[in-house]
Parts: C-alpha cells; sequence; structure tokens
C-alpha cells in the first residue's frame, strides 16, 4: 500500500489547496448529485404551487430535457437578473425587459431543500412576483441544486424575449455543478469540460447542436479560480464550435460551474411519445454510472480501510481505482456532440411527418436520476418496457458504492449516455454510426406493451441502487 | 493531516459528531471514523443537514452492526442521530 501513502499524500494536498480558497471539498457535491431530489422534493413542490402561479399568469413547462421555443439564435434577446429574495426582483425592469420565457436556475440551501413545502416557499415568493410582472411568462426549463452554504443560495433567471421567428426553433437549458472531481484543480480543463458538456448533454439529446450559444454561470470563491475556469470554458466552447457569450453572476463566493445553453434546429424534437409502440428497441449511448467510481475513490481516501475492503471485495486495488476514475473523467469531458448530428440526421424537419421507419420515437440523457430516466420514458409514453441489461460503466465499483451506502443511487451520472428509443431497423444503423465514432452503444432492452407505464428491470438492479423511492418504481424480475 | 468533522465528548459515554454542513456521502465516513474512536456501547450523536445522509447514516451504522437509538428533527432541515457502538 505504498502506492495508497503517495495518493493520499497527493489528495491531501489537494485539500489543503481547495480550503486555501476557502472551499471545503466535503460541502461539495460531485457532479448531478447537487440536484435537489426529483421524487421527493422537488416534482411535489412545484405541484403544490403550479395552480397558483398559472392564476397569476405564469406558467411552467412540463419536466423535459430543455426549453424549446420558435426562434433562431440571432433572433432573441437574453437578458439575466439574479435574486436572493422577492425584494429584488424589480417590476418595472422587468416590464422593460417585457421576457415572454425564462430558464431558472435555482441554489437553494439544502436545509430548504429537506422537504417539498420549504422549497416551494422559496420558491413562491420569488416566482409569484416575477409572475405578476411578467404575465404570461412561461417557466421553459428549470433546474434546481442544493447548496451546504446558506449564503450561497440565489435563484437566477435567464429572461428571453423572442423578437423574430426564422422558421426554426431554439432550444435551451441550464446546468450547473459544484465540482465533478474534488481529487483535481477545480479550475482544470476537465472539470469545466464536464460542466459544460453536461449542459450541452440536454440539446444534444433533442439533436440541436448548431449555432450552439454558452452563457456561462461561474462562481468561485478567488479572481484567479474564476479565470481558470473561464478560460477552461473557452478553450471547450471553441472544441464544440460554441460561442461564449458573457452575462451577470451570482458572486456568492461559492464553487459552481455550468451555463445556460442554446443551440437551433430545424428538425422537430424526439418527443414522438404517443408514437412510442412494441417492438421499438431501447439504446444507450454508452455504459452509465459514472458518479460512483469519483464518490467511490474520495471514500478510500477518506478512509484505507474502504480501499482495503474494495481490494478485498471486488479485487481493484487504489492504482486501478485512480484509472478506472480517470477512464470515467475523460469520457464525461467528453462532448456528445457527433451522436447530436447522429440524432439530428433521424428526425424529421419541421415541414415533416414523423416516420417510424426512419425516425428516433424518443431519447433522453441519464443524469441525476440514473436508470430511472427510463421510467420516465415510460411514463410519458405510457408504455411498458422491460430492460434486460444494466450497462455500467464498471459493475463492481456501483455494487461497493451501493452496499457502503456511497451514493444512493449508483447508476447516476453528469453528461451521460444519452437514450433512444426507436424502431429496430432504425437502431440498428444508430449503432453502427456511434460504433464508427467510438462509442459503445448497448441494447438495453424494448418497448412491450402500450397503455401503462410500468418498467421491468433486473432484480440485480438492487445491487446498484440503495434509494428505495427509486427501486420502488421498478418491477424487478429474476433474469 | 485531520480530514472531516471533530467528535466531541459532552458527556459520560456520551460524543457528538456535528457534519452539519457537509453534503452526502462524506457524513457517512465521518460516521463510521467517530464511531471508531469511542468506547464500546457508547453513544455517538450526529448531527446532519443533508437530506440524503438521513437516510444513508442510520442505514450505514446498522449494516456496521452498531445500534441506531433514534432520529430527531432538531430544525428546519437539521436532524439527531443517536447510535450506540456496537460492544466488540
Amino acid at each position: 500500500m505504498e502506492r495508497y501513502e503517495e495518493l493520499f499524500k497527493e489528495f491531501s494536498r489537494r485539500v489543503e489547496e481547495y480550503r486555501s480558497l476557502g472551499i471545503n471539498p466535503f460541502s461539495l457535491a460531485t457532479g448531478c448529485a447537487v440536484k435537489v431530489d426529483l421524487v421527493t422534493v422537488l416534482y411535489p413542490a412545484i405541484r403544490s404551487i403550479k395552480g397558483e402561479l398559472e392564476k397569476l399568469g405564469m406558467s411552467i413547462a412540463p419536466r423535459r430535457d430543455a426549453d424549446i421555443f420558435p426562434g433562431s439564435i440571432d433572433g432573441f434577446r437574453l437578458h439575466r437578473e439574479i435574486y436572493r429574495s422577492e425584494g429584488d426582483v424589480d417590476p418595472e425592469r422587468l416590464g422593460k425587459i417585457s421576457p415572454s420565457r425564462a430558464i431558472v436556475l435555482a441554489q437553494v440551501y439544502q436545509r430548504i431543500a429537506d422537504n417539498p413545502d420549504s422549497l416551494a416557499k422559496v420558491v413562491r415568493s420569488i416566482y409569484s412576483r416575477v409572475a405578476q410582472a411578467s404575465p404570461g411568462i412561461v417557466i421553459g426549463k428549470g433546474h434546481s441544486i442544493v447548496t451546504a452554504d446558506p449564503k450561497a443560495q440565489f435563484m437566477l433567471f435567464d429572461y428571453i424575449k423572442v423578437e423574430r421567428g426564422d422558421g426554426k426553433l431554439v432550444v435551451g437549458n441550464n446546468d450547473t455543478i459544484q465540482i465533478i472531481d474534488p481529487a483535481e484543480d477545480p479550475g482544470s480543463p476537465r472539470q469545466a469540460a464536464v460542466a459544460l458538456g453536461n449542459s450541452l448533454n440536454d440539446l444534444y439529446t433533442l439533436g440541436a447542436w448548431r449555432n450552439a450559444m454558452i452563457v456561462p454561470v461561474i462562481d468561485s470563491p478567488s479572481k484567479e479560480l474564476r479565470r481558470k475556469i473561464e478560460d477552461s470554458m473557452r478553450i471547450y466552447a471553441e472544441r464544440v464550435g460554441a460561442r461564449i457569450v458573457e452575462a451577470p453572476q451570482p458572486e456568492a463566493g461559492a464553487l459552481l460551474m455550468g451555463a445556460t445553453v442554446f443551440a437551433e434546429t430545424d428538425r422537430k424534437p424526439p418527443f414522438f411519445y404517443d408514437h412510442v409502440s412494441p417492438g421499438m428497441e431501447i439504446l444507450v449511448t454508452r455504459p452509465i454510472g459514472e458518479l460512483a467510481s469519483i464518490n467511490v475513490y474520495m471514500m478510500s481516501m477518506l478512509d484505507r480501510e474502504i480501499a482495503e475492503e474494495l481490494k478485498k471485495r471486488s479485487g481493484i486495488d487504489i492504482e486501478k481505482l485512480l484509472e478506472i476514475k480517470n477512464r470515467i473523467i475523460d469520457a464525461m469531458a467528453r462532448p456528445n456532440i457527433e451522436i447530436a448530428r447522429i440524432i439530428e440526421k433521424r428526425l424529421p424537419h419541421l415541414d415533416e411527418d414523423y416516420d417510424p421507419e426512419r425516425h428516433i420515437a424518443a431519447t433522453t440523457d441519464v443524469t441525476g436520476p440514473g436508470i430511472y430516466v427510463i421510467k420516465e420514458l415510460a411514463e410519458l409514453s405510457r408504455t411498458s418496457i422491460r430492460i434486460e441489461k444494466i450497462p455500467l460503466l464498471s459493475p463492481e465499483l456501483s455494487e461497493f458504492a451501493t452496499r457502503n451506502y456511497i451514493i444512493p443511487n449508483a447508476t447516476a451520472g453528469t453528461n451521460g449516455a444519452i437514450v433512444i428509443i426507436a424502431k429496430p431497423r432504425v437502431i440498428d444503423e444508430i449503432e453502427g454510426e456511434l460504433r464508427e465514432k467510438g462509442e459503445e452503444p448497448i441494447r438495453i432492452g424494448r418497448v412491450i406493451a402500450k397503455g401503462e407505464a410500468r418498467v421491468a428491470a433486473p432484480s440485480t438492479l438492487k445491487k446498484y441502487i440503495a434509494a428505495k423511492a427509486y427501486l420502488k418504481e421498478f418491477d424487478l424480475y429474476e433474469a | 493531516m485531520e480530514i472531516g468533522a471533530s467528535v466531541d465528548k459532552i458527556g459520560e459515554k456520551l460524543y457528538r459528531l456535528d457534519a452539519r454542513g457537509y453534503m452526502c456521502p462524506y457524513p457517512q465516513i465521518f460516521t463510521l471514523k467517530a464511531i471508531e474512536r469511542i468506547e464500546d456501547g457508547a453513544v455517538l450523536e450526529v448531527l446532519i443537514d443533508n437530506p440524503l445522509s438521513c437516510e444513508n447514516v442510520p442505514a450505514i451504522a446498522r449494516k456496521n452492526g452498531h445500534e441506531v437509538l433514534s432520529v430527531e428533527k432538531i430544525g428546519e432541515g437539521e436532524y439527531k442521530i443517536s447510535i450506540r457502538k456496537r460492544r466488540a
């Protein structure tokens, strides 16, 4: 275990670096784990205030991967405002902006994100004020995350005023992370790449990648670190052919990186849920479960006994664990833009009808909820789905993370795989093209009936999900 | 290097670990490390304010053979989990 000592020294040095910046790395969540719990907190909170806000003229779009509206990248104006309380909402200013929609990032103190009522109270106060000042506004996409720092609570509204249509659609999204790998420099290109890749992934999932625009969201305890993150973001933007647009930042002094992103498309988004039918297959563009490896590595550094138990149980020593973690982070840092192009080719043009023989019926990306996104697809399409394979990047680490309560859902990811539902012939073509691009696609299951939203999954899923709220959503069967 | 939350003795065979402000999964590991440092049969009170850890701290304590005496809500989003260390 001499290597362990070396890595522990390196890890301790990194922890000290974070601390010298005023950041406690153990107060940061890795990747999408930072989201407010969707099933038990966020959805019930939104449901409880939706009717009230609708009476004020605000509508909240149903949960989906991104906001979509008619327009073009050059045909809308963006205005960012950041609120810490309802008093920060200036009705006069908002009246002048006259936005038709908004993409919202809410960073909420974790004690408030504990239950739907306290979350609803915070959201209601600011949303009501915005609704009164901008009647008819649509919240096209909301992203809610938690922070361990009460001073870092804020709501960021990216207001959109569409000025002309141009016969296309604009797809927009916001996503952020606090950190992806606390054992690495917070300003490293890989951290920013995962953050921006994760934001763009929701657009790519819908086949939208053209004329991409990135409006960064960066919070940092120091100017120097902020500059490093900005530089890393610029490099990434060039890599994916996107332009960066500057906007106000939260200035809360905590660590946060991500962006509101936009791209345009002349295709219909893959929301053909009514056409999802028995016989269609489900493909994931690569294995899932990215967050397990990072968290197991962190825990192994904090407690040598965990590293020893991992070696005893699965034969993975600390060197191998480091190698797996780095390989997975590299995969997360790789943009899914080629997958977006493959999806785009199989979507109908805006003036064309959906053709099940040529087109993709539905897509989503595998992020915080992990394999649970299949249940969401089943609900949207009112179908029964049978999952035959649970393709994990490292089944050993996902199982270890679950057994040791390291993460509640070891199928979760960030900038993860994209799930595609289509007829087998379309899936054949996609699978072939993905392999040519160096991806590792897997056909994980199929649609078996229309009507009731159910997902059957192998009982081995219990080895990878500890959270009962998620597990109970599946009909487990013995393989 | 000391990593993680500190454990304080607050009474006879009674200790407290303040893991508030930490994100999941760190309170779990800090709890196990704290239990290692107290005597058999002693009680550790773990303070947390992370919703996920509220489920996972008791679960990992039980998995390791310790007795979870109670999980109490002590404030908005704040919990106290009392765990008795198993006797060897």
